[in-house]
């Protein structure tokens, strides 16, 4: 599947196409499960089940990516894993298959479903049992209520001789109060009996509840409210997501910073999705030097100059930074250290070669050398008045270098960058 | 789940009504037109493939709730199907 053709298209639009079409998945899935019970959405626990399947397919999408089964990039990819992720889990889609015992997180899921009905079906019944239990309280403390629901009862019976037979065979125990709760009993069950789905209805008809309890417990009240205020919380969610996508623009910048570093230093990325995040860096980069050229006079406000250096930091640090990985690739180490000569600039000195010195320390043979030809690249452009010393520029970097050889060799670059600094291009 | 397992008249029509939707004990009896004991019985013998909260007594069956689990649909419906 990593190899599939399908139009490579940056990666959040990927996620989101699998989020949109996994929410439509996960809302037909939990109805189709959950057919059995009325009212299923009125319960909090439906809603955890819906948010686990809407959120699976994302997380199986970025988990196929990382085990470089398909590309989280390709277009085809989302439509697939948003639409069949049950069936990749199942294993019987030929190309996408799930490593180890990862299929086997299906079963715990299944189990969790069948909790959800089971505690729904508990639910149903202590609602059921409230419902009855409040209004009979009510009917039992007032003769009127009393004597309306027994014209209620005798008209809707469906056998109304066996109820006033069984009615007049109650025996009176002495305590009025149990005889009123026997004969309650009583109505009650024949009324239950004879309109098992209505009754709740009719008991408000004839004004022995009020609406709202009728409505609250037995007529879908419920579940309209916990509907309304889930749909309520998510449409708040994606007007806060808006509002960060499209008014706050510091916040907007730093995520897509954060986020074509990551496509960008990420080992399985495609050479579209790479070339994508190195344009988008190129770009911040030049915009950060020219930024800093012209407003020196505005970055002079202590506030700003902190906001920007900030900025430049978050920009520049975690890419160079990389160059320590010991286990850092050639093409990511290649890549990074090409945006950083590409996108040179006396302003961004101070940011990119302390740290491309300290990189020389822990990074591989190859690396190394990488590292020692963009310094020397930067040198000549930015400052060329200040040659690097031959201990750094005619150093050929060997496998087993000790680490005094290489502390040698930083302390080298170190000192001759506080004399450069002092000499940039203006 | 004994696919073999043949299924009396009254536990058919109690699977039929809880294939439809989850109910109380008194829909079911309105549902499957059972008296009270032939539905507590019926209820006794289809323990496991369904789902009963309350009391499996006499006096007190129409205020149980009884539900079809999901992981049992399946099941129900080839049992259905052969009726």
């Amino acid at each position: 599947m990593a190899g599939f053709a399908s139009p490579d298209i940056p990666a959040y639009v990927c996620y989101a196409i699998v989020l949109v079409f996994g929410v439509v998945v996960a809302w037909s899935t939990v109805n189709r499960t959950l057919q059995g019970y009325p009212d299923h959405w009125a319960f909090a626990s439906t809603w955890g089940l819906f948010s686990a399947y809407a959120a699976l397919p994302v997380v199986l999408f970025w988990f196929l990516d990382y085990v470089e089964a398909l590309h989280d990039t390709s277009i085809l990819a989302a439509l697939l894993v948003s639409l069949g992720y049950r069936q990749i889990f199942a294993g019987s889609i030929q190309g996408v298959t799930l490593p180890g015992q990862a299929s086997a997180f299906w079963k715990p899921f299944e189990a969790w479903v069948s909790a959800v009905a089971d505690r729904i079906g508990t639910k149903q019944k202590l609602y059921l049992d409230r419902f009855d239990e409040k209004v009979r309280s009510l009917i039992v403390a007032d003769p009127t209520r009393m004597a309306s629901l027994e014209t209620l009862v005798l008209s809707n019976s469906r056998d109304v001789q066996a109820l006033q037979t069984s009615l007049q065979q109650l025996s009176a125990t002495g305590n009025a109060e149990a005889d009123k709760r026997r004969k309650l009993d009583a109505l009650w069950r024949d009324l239950r009996m004879s309109q098992p789905r209505d009754y709740g209805w009719l008991l408000y008809k004839r004004g022995i509840v009020r609406f709202w309890r009728y409505w609250m417990w037995l007529g879908n009240g419920r579940a309209r409210i916990i509907s309304g205020v889930s749909v309520g919380a998510s449409m708040v969610a994606l007007g806060v997501l808006s509002w960060w996508m499209f008014m706050g623009v510091a916040f907007r910048e730093a995520g897509l910073i954060r986020y074509h570093q990551w496509r960008f230093l990420k080992p399985n990325a495609t050479e579209r999705d790479q070339w994508r995040s190195m344009e988008f860096l190129a770009k911040q980069f030049q915009i950060a030097a020219s930024e800093t050229d012209s407003g020196m006079e505005r970055l002079r406000d202590p506030e700003q100059g902190r906001h920007h250096e900030q900025h430049v930091k978050l920009l520049v640090s975690p890419l160079v930074r990389e160059l320590r990985f010991p286990s850092v690739g050639d093409r990511q180490a290649q890549s990074i250290l090409a945006l950083v000569v590409n996108c040179h600039a006396p302003s961004l000195g101070v940011y990119v070669v302390p740290d491309l010195i300290e990189s020389l320390r822990t990074a591989p043979q190859g690396v190394r050398l990488q590292i020692r030809n963009a310094l020397l690249a930067i040198q000549r452009a930015d400052y060329p008045k200040t040659k690097l010393p031959d201990t750094l520029a005619k150093w050929e970097p060997k496998k087993d270098e000790s680490p005094g050889d290489l502390d040698e060799r930083v302390r080298a670059g170190l000192v001759w960058w506080r004399e450069a600094e002092q000499t940039k291009l203006p | 789940m004994d696919p073999m397992k043949k299924f009396d008249p009254n536990e058919l029509k109690v699977l039929q009504a809880v294939r439809r939707s989850a109910m109380d004990g008194y829909s079911l009896l309105s549902t499957t037109g059972l008296g009270p004991q032939d539905l507590v019985d019926a209820l006794l013998k289809l323990e496991g493939l369904i789902n009963v909260k309350g009391e499996l007594v006499e006096a007190r069956i129409g205020e149980a709730y009884v539900a079809l689990p999901p992981s049992n649909r399946g099941f129900v419906d080839m049992v259905l199907a052969k009726v």
